[in-house]
């Protein structure tokens, strides 16, 4: 089990570790099945208060680190993959907020409030009409004497119907061009979803992220001072891919798990004769050591990197948020498919101890969250001009 | 360190419009080689940033990213200036502040040609 060196965390790994065990697992087929929020997993998390772990302590939080936040998000995923993606989308909101808007007086309340109430954050960066593009907005923040408004088509609202508020991009003014964007913080009695699509998807099926028609009315001091350009490249980007790539690794840990006990329960069976498959274990392992290097590496180079504005918006760091992201969206499929082999008819069965159906539908959800091709062909524009490996 | 450096909303949509900094009072050499410069790098501008108003009517303390310029555009604009000017820019000036202002990419410039005249004319 991947245990990173925690500092402040309270025992908070310890407890995603029991949370995960006890609640999110033994929901975990039913949430997936049923394509409904891991309500359980989110009581418990909430009782315990890890929504708000990464909140300074300043403000009654947790005082967490990101590095704290990886460990748990890869914990939570070896149990459930919803609930650590849902946890983990509410810490990269979180983060933004900490690290972007702590400062205005309308934040630091918030944040004194959402560390109290462990309130759940969702995001609206996605639009219909950008292509994809979360650095492009079609909607626009309108206002009319510091009371704002504003109307956005997005096509997926992960956990928006289970969210106590929303962090929605917009371009800024009615006049602004789409990469002028803001951050603005929508509260649940501020916006109405009008929704517009269902979520019936191979994996991550309790993350429960239909379209909808997103309207809200609220006052200008809700909108984050920083620009959406310095929170996206600063925090964002390498928060998102560094918490999800986290739970991936949960996830392949999972399978890798199951591959375990597989082989040794077949050792079991016939003492004295190695089983044949137990090589591709030797070799899924060793591939599953190599993603959490890759994680671990990438969580110190945000840490270490974070607190220096130039070169968190550098394009150096965000080819190599980039690529973190790209290669664990590849070597999740990889380790779960490799375990499949290992596992056999056992792996495939869907009422088998070691079914491995769910992880690996999961798993291909990886490449698709921000589209690998996408992160290839920006990658390879900053490398037109970038120098540095 | 957290907040961004930015100038508020009001600021970008005022200062967009305003037409060139005045530079009188300065030697004669200096100011035609910057205005020069500044040519130049306005044309680059035209040529690659794809902004969505006259690039002649930006003032150089614009944000040009409040004037339309994307990340996309940015690398294409990097490479256009790295073309006209004749240099390459080293990786700790690829930075969003580098090219957030026409008068950041002048001082950018300035700083990579001092001791040699300012590009091809």
């Amino acid at each position: 089990m991947p245990i990173t060196v925690m500092n402040r965390s309270f025992g908070a790994l310890e407890k995603a570790q029991r949370i995960g065990l006890e609640i999110a697992a033994p929901a975990a087929d039913a949430v997936d099945r049923d394509a409904r929020f891991p309500t359980e997993a989110f009581d418990a998390l909430r009782a315990e208060r890890m929504l708000g772990i990464l909140i300074p302590t300043e403000f009654g939080g947790g005082g967490c680190s990101i590095t704290d936040v990886s460990a748990i998000c890869t914990t939570l995923g070896q149990y459930c993959s919803a609930t650590a993606m849902i946890f983990a989308m509410h810490q990269i909101q979180v983060a933004c907020i900490v690290r972007h808007a702590r400062e205005s007086r309308f934040f630091s309340s918030y944040l004194a409030e959402l560390a109290d109430n462990q309130s759940l954050i969702a995001s609206a960066t996605s639009e219909i009409g950008v292509g994809g593009d979360v650095r492009s907005s079609v909607c626009s923040i309108e206002n009319h004497d510091g009371s704002i408004s504003l109307r956005k088509q997005a096509p997926v609202i992960s956990y928006g119907e289970h969210a106590d508020s929303i962090l929605a991009t917009a371009r800024r003014t009615p006049d602004s061009p789409p990469s002028d964007q803001v951050l603005v913080l929508l509260r649940r009695d501020e916006l109405k979803l009008e929704r517009t699509s269902g979520w019936d998807t191979l994996g991550f099926r309790g993350t429960c992220s239909p379209g909808f028609v997103l309207t809200a009315t609220t006052t200008e001091d809700h909108i984050l001072p920083a620009t959406f350009a310095d929170i996206s490249s600063q925090t964002m980007l390498p928060v998102s891919h560094i918490v999800w790539t986290s739970l991936w690794l949960g996830i392949a840990t999972a399978a890798v798990g199951r591959a375990r006990a597989y082989i040794r329960a077949e050792a079991r069976k016939n003492p004295g004769k190695t089983p044949a498959a137990s090589v591709r274990l030797a070799e899924v392992v060793s591939r599953l050591q190599g993603m959490r290097a890759l994680v671990n590496d990438s969580v110190r180079g945000y840490e270490s990197t974070m607190d220096d504005a130039d070169a968190a918006s550098g394009m150096n760091f965000a080819i190599r948020m980039n690529n973190l992201k790209l290669s664990c969206s590849t070597m999740v499929v990889d380790i779960v498919s490799q375990a499949m082999l290992i596992c056999g008819m056992s792996g495939y069965r869907m009422d088998s101890k070691f079914s491995l159906g769910r992880l690996l539908r999961d798993a291909y959800g990886a490449a698709l969250m921000i589209n690998n091709d996408r992160i290839y062909s920006s990658n390879a524009a900053m490398l037109l001009v970038s120098k540095d490996d | 360190m957290l907040l961004s450096s930015r100038p508020e909303s009001d600021a970008v949509r005022n200062s967009c419009p305003k037409t060139s900094a005045d530079t009188a009072g300065v030697e004669l050499d200096f100011v035609q080689g910057e205005t020069r410069m500044v040519d130049k790098i306005r044309d680059t501008l035209r040529q690659y940033a794809r902004l969505n108003r006259d690039v002649s009517a930006i003032s150089e303390d614009a944000d040009l990213y409040a004037c339309g310029l994307t990340s996309h555009a940015t690398v294409n604009l990097m490479l256009g200036l790295e073309d006209a000017f004749q240099l390459e820019f080293p990786e700790r000036m690829l930075r969003r502040r580098t090219f957030e202002t026409i008068a950041n990419i002048r001082e950018s410039i300035t700083e990579l040609t001092a001791g040699q005249p300012t590009g091809r004319s």
